[in-house]
């Protein structure tokens, strides 16, 4: 493929997803620093895979992309030992209650970056994009028991993740 | 920690909305990465934050400039008689005009008051409150919100500024082909009917992809009406005054005072597939709950204008995503409303189909020197396909 034609399919995409990609992000980091570095990593995964995207499964391939670079922005932040240390994530200042409640949002947006791909993209459809199981399970495509059992199934792995984080602290 | 919670907070974030600085980091990202590729000229443009009344200005214009393009001309010259050469008199040598424009129904279709000055012309819009001034002969267009007090320049340079003729233009450009040409393609004459109380003759003259209908007063020989099939729309000019004083200031390229002009410069010089299939897109999505609409025409696109820019204004996007999605929705218009003027063969079939349906094909049309057809298809992904295996 030509250079050029790279560049013209990268800022159709770039055009196209920006939206769903500064959503979801956000939503899935909730912390500014975090956030930006997602965000670099999604824009290079759309260069990357620039010739993908230009086919009818683009779609498919920015959620991969997505979940992907936050994934990746979320390793560099638990660093190595894959410990979590609190001053790591956002977490709200003020009565104890507040702040308690902010740490849990961040271990579970941290435990959806853990997610496989498939669980992660479920979770995101459904609870961060809020869509029902119907367009779920056209997105995954799968049946809507597919979906449901998708949903389930990442929500369980998310309960032992951090229970697991819980034990660990 | 219970299933229920974790439900509970991940609802929580699905709810949240995007801080506006976050915005202005996904900005500056995207800026930054961009930068690190080779820039084109049209994409720079897309580079800039802009202010948000800049931005609703540009979204709109971007929108309302589409209509302008559907008026290239690729016709054939045609004859005349000397009863139409008088008629047409006026429309070769009038230095001002004044005219009502409608697209599509007269009844119903929107509505343009255009002010035209040699090569430039001053629009307005019956359901719009922006003011286009367009300069053809330097590629120019100004928008003006008086709303919001914001204006814009906009290049018009290429595609767009060999459709943005006015109708006189166009006029006086078939009838310079049939002085030229008179044995080609005969006037016929329409004899007479009542406009608005006056009596009118008229004269019909059918060209490859275009019908004129010129009414002119019975007395003055002075074009009162003309009506226009190009491809599948239709257009009327109506109320036309040829040569009334006019005040110039009106179709001045500088921005008026009280105005706060963008120091960007927007960019309509190229229009793609990939702009139409936005438009198809947000339409379906935004303004149909993920129908695709039931006919496509540019009628409808007009008079969805006003509710395209609303609800770009109302997402919950950054004011440069804004204006992008607003001229992408402006270049998809353009590309489709292109097509019959230019002889292509289109074909629209998205009534019924829901956006995301990979196996229906929703729109197809010819390419020029293709012998192949594009298909776009409900999820709006498309591919080649020979005219034997198009959709029955």
């Amino acid at each position: 493929m030509k250079y050029s034609e790279r560049i013209e399919i990268f800022e159709n995409v770039r055009a196209r997803y920006s939206v769903f990609l500064l959503s979801v992000l956000w939503k899935l980091t909730g912390d500014r620093e975090l956030f930006t570095e997602a965000m670099q990593y999604a824009l290079l995964g759309i260069w990357e895979h620039v010739e993908k995207l230009n086919s009818k499964k683009a779609p498919s391939y920015i959620y991969r992309i997505a979940l992907t670079a936050n994934s990746k922005a979320w390793r560099n932040r638990i660093g190595k030992n894959g410990e979590f240390h609190r001053s790591q994530i956002s977490v709200a200042e003020g009565p104890g209650q507040e702040a308690d409640r902010s740490e849990l949002v961040g271990k579970v947006r941290r435990a959806i970056a853990q997610l496989p791909a498939k669980q992660a993209e479920a979770i995101v459809m459904r609870y961060l994009e809020q869509q029902d199981y119907q367009t779920v399970a056209e997105k995954l495509r799968c049946s809507k028991a597919g979906a449901r059992s998708h949903v389930s199934k990442a929500l369980a792995a998310l309960k032992g993740k951090l229970a697991a984080l819980e034990e660990r602290e | 920690m219970k299933k229920e919670n974790i439900e509970e907070i991940l609802e929580n974030i699905g709810s949240e909305g995007v801080p506006a600085d976050v915005h202005k980091i996904a900005q500056q990202a995207f800026g930054d990465f961009t930068k690190t590729l080779p820039q084109r000229r049209q994409h720079v443009l897309r580079e800039y934050i802009m202010n948000s009344k800049i931005t609703k200005l540009a979204a709109a214009a971007a929108i309302i400039v589409a209509v302008l393009a559907g008026l290239h001309f690729v016709g054939n010259p045609f004859g005349a008689t000397v009863t139409f050469a008088e008629v047409i008199e006026p429309i070769l040598n009038a230095r001002t005009v004044i005219f009502d424009f409608v697209v599509g129904s007269e009844e119903t279709g929107p509505l343009m008051h255009d002010i035209v000055v040699g090569p430039k012309i001053r629009r307005t819009f019956s359901n719009m409150d922006t003011i286009l001034i367009i300069d053809l002969d330097n590629a120019k267009m100004l928008t003006l919100d008086p709303k919001s007090k914001g204006a814009a320049y906009i290049d018009i340079e290429g595609p767009l500024r060999e459709g943005t003729r006015n109708f006189v233009e166009f006029v006086r450009n078939i009838v310079t082909k049939v002085k030229d040409h008179p044995d080609d393609m005969p006037v016929q004459e329409l004899g007479q009917r009542d406009i608005d109380g006056r009596k009118a003759v008229g004269f019909f003259v059918r060209g490859q992809n275009e019908e004129v209908t010129i009414w002119a007063d019975a007395e003055t020989a002075t074009p009162i009406r003309i009506e226009l099939l190009l491809g599948q729309t239709s257009y009327i000019l109506k109320n036309i005054e040829f040569d009334v004083p006019v005040d110039e200031s009106l179709v001045r390229m500088d921005v008026p005072a009280g105005y706060t002009l963008s120091d960007k410069e927007f960019d309509m010089t190229q229009f793609t597939e990939q702009d139409f299939v936005t438009t198809l897109r947000f339409w379906a999505e935004h303004l149909l709950n993920g129908s695709f609409p039931q006919s496509l025409n540019v009628e409808d696109l007009m008079k969805l204008t006003p509710q395209v820019a609303e609800k770009i204004d109302q997402l919950d996007i950054s004011e440069e995503q804004k204006m992008q999605l607003g001229m992408t929705f402006g270049r998809g218009f353009v590309f489709f409303q292109q097509l019959g003027p230019n002889g292509v063969d289109w074909h629209y079939a998205g009534d019924g189909v829901k956006l995301g349906d990979a196996e229906k094909a929703i729109f197809w049309y010819q390419p020029k020197d293709s012998e192949t057809y594009r298909v776009i298809y409900g999820d709006l992904s498309a591919k080649d396909v020979a005219p034997e295996d198009l959709p029955k």
